[in-house]
């Protein structure tokens, strides 16, 4: 393991070197700074970021990399995840990032890495499970990412299937209704 | 806007700040494969019920096997029923051998089940609740249209409770067996079962049929009312095409068994294909009627019964005096022993 890591950082920065050298002209990678509502600040490169539509349109309609960027409804936490997942989407071509792709592959399976990605903030530090799904949800339909939309929810789907009406309200942390609003529900 | 004043939208509850949007609700619902868990969600909140009920009648058909195959039930022993318990109602569903099928927690939402995957069979469990159900009625039936529909009616709750069962699909496999139709025993409780129409029923177990309004313990089971299934020698099955029966019977006191056993049952034919199978129909010795006592049975309808024995009409005429509407439209041919027994009826026919 050892010797691969240094045969592929050493492959890595010959590999860059090379590329300096034959594209020495060529622009840095442009990087965006966002923080988040709690402060946290994170560095992004632009192709990771434009698997937001959001963030894309921005781009597009600034013509530049903006200054650091705050982005409002999104923890830390969430947008922590979200870097990671659109890292490896965002050269990953099976996973399709657009709504009308996503539509006619309706019938699609959560692929191995997403499984280990979604498993892994359902184990993060104990905390409530379907919080963290929830939370990331919104937050990936805040910031427009239809892949990560599309996995969030069929997880949440996945986890309110067997459920009865009780646990998905608290899943939804939806207050038990009245009577005469369940008499109304029954209707 | 309404005569108050206030502004009337089409638009759902105004969603708190922390909720998920409406659109987030639609798509994770739209991953739920089982209408079981959509309606379980409908049942939360009004946000959810909004939501939810969109993708439910967006999806028309519950044709899908899968889809069917996820129904389940809210308690274990209703679970092993087949029959789910929602108030003081129960609804009943056809299973399926190979996948045992159950309703859905939230029955009383059901008005109708499409089960177009495969022939059904109709099961022990499946009917067990048809008599004994406290609902008015309940009809199961599968529909003229390629799907097979499984309904499920409330009428006059006021009234008499009438249920039934209604199989009127012609020339769909169905699988009737003694077994099957054991279960439609009522309890002293229960309404009793008025009318049995297997119109479509092609392959119906024999004591199935014919005992299906006779009661083998005239003291005690013939006081209460309704159909008693009494399960004798079983032979395999006999074929008819259609065979439907309709009673109108009036509320008999406790009288003894008006019918002995079947003695001999016409041999089942081996029937390849179903177009054969409709061509050899047999009919058994006696009809299959479910009034509780025979005497009283006033209809028979036999639409697409193409033969009748003779031993069945004699039966008939013996054992049903007060008939007073056979419905015979694809007799094929007519003897001159079944029409001087028919004959017997007279102008009351």
């Amino acid at each position: 393991m050892f010797h691969r890591a240094n045969l592929r950082n050493n492959s890595k920065n010959g590999r860059s070197q090379v590329g300096q050298n034959r594209n020495s002209k060529k622009k840095p990678v442009a990087k965006l700074t966002l923080i988040t509502e709690d402060n946290e600040s994170f560095t992004v490169c632009k192709k990771v970021a434009e698997m937001s539509m959001f963030f894309k349109n921005m781009l597009q309609d600034t013509e530049g990399i903006p200054a650091p960027f705050i982005v409002p409804n999104v923890s830390g936490y969430d947008l922590k995840k979200i870097i990671e997942y659109c890292s490896y989407h965002c050269l990953d071509t099976d996973c399709p990032n657009d709504n009308d792709s996503l539509r006619s592959r309706r019938d699609r399976k959560i692929g191995h890495w997403d499984e280990t990605f979604v498993r892994n903030i359902i184990n993060k530090d104990g905390d409530p499970v379907i919080d963290n799904l929830v939370g990331l949800t919104k937050a990936a339909y805040f910031l427009d990412i239809p892949g990560l939309i599309w996995l969030m929810t069929k997880s949440i789907a996945n986890t309110i299937d067997p459920k009865p009406i009780a646990e998905i309200r608290e899943i939804f942390n939806v207050p038990v209704p009245s009577e005469r609003e369940e008499e109304i529900l029954q209707r | 806007m309404t005569p108050h004043g206030r502004l009337v939208t089409n638009e759902g509850p105004e969603p708190p700040p922390d909720a998920i949007p409406y659109e987030l609700l639609a798509q994770i619902f739209s991953h739920l494969q089982s209408p079981a868990n959509l309606y379980a969600c409908a049942h939360v909140c009004r946000r959810l019920t909004l939501t939810a009920l969109t993708i439910i009648y967006y999806r028309h058909s519950f044709a899908s096997r899968d889809a069917h195959a996820g129904f389940e039930t809210d308690d274990a022993g209703a679970e092993e029923d087949g029959v789910a318990n929602v108030g003081n109602v129960e609804v009943i569903a056809a299973a399926n051998p190979t996948t045992p099928r159950s309703t859905f927690a939230h029955g009383t939402m059901v008005r109708r089940l499409t089960l177009a995957a495969e022939p059904l069979r109709l099961s022990r469990k499946a009917i067990r609740s048809a008599s004994p159900a406290p609902a008015p009625a309940i009809r199961l039936e599968k529909s003229p249209s390629p799907d097979a529909v499984f309904h499920r009616q409330k009428r006059y709750p006021h009234r008499n409770p009438l249920p039934y069962l209604h199989w009127p699909r012609p020339l769909e496999l169905c699988d009737l067996t003694d077994a099957a139709l054991r279960p439609v025993v009522p309890t002293p409780n229960a309404p009793r079962l008025r009318t049995l129409n297997l119109d479509g029923c092609v392959r119906v177990a024999d004591s199935a049929r014919l005992r299906v309004s006779v009661s083998t313990q005239p003291c005690a089971e013939s006081a209460c009312p309704g159909a008693r299934l009494g399960r004798g020698a079983t032979s395999r099955t006999s074929h008819c095409a259609s065979s439907s029966a309709q009673s109108h019977s009036e509320r008999p006191g406790p009288t003894p068994c008006p019918i002995d056993p079947p003695l001999r049952l016409a041999p089942p034919p081996c029937l390849p294909d179903r177009r054969r199978r409709r061509r050899l129909l047999t009919f058994p010795l006696r009809p299959p009627f479910t009034a509780p006592d025979s005497s009283l049975l006033r209809t028979l309808i036999f639409t697409r019964l193409v033969v009748l024995e003779d031993p069945a009409v004699l039966g008939l005429v013996t054992h049903c005096p007060r008939i007073r509407t056979l419905l015979l439209t694809r007799w094929g041919a007519l003897s001159g022993v079944p029409t001087m027994y028919v004959g017997r009826f007279g102008k009351s026919l």
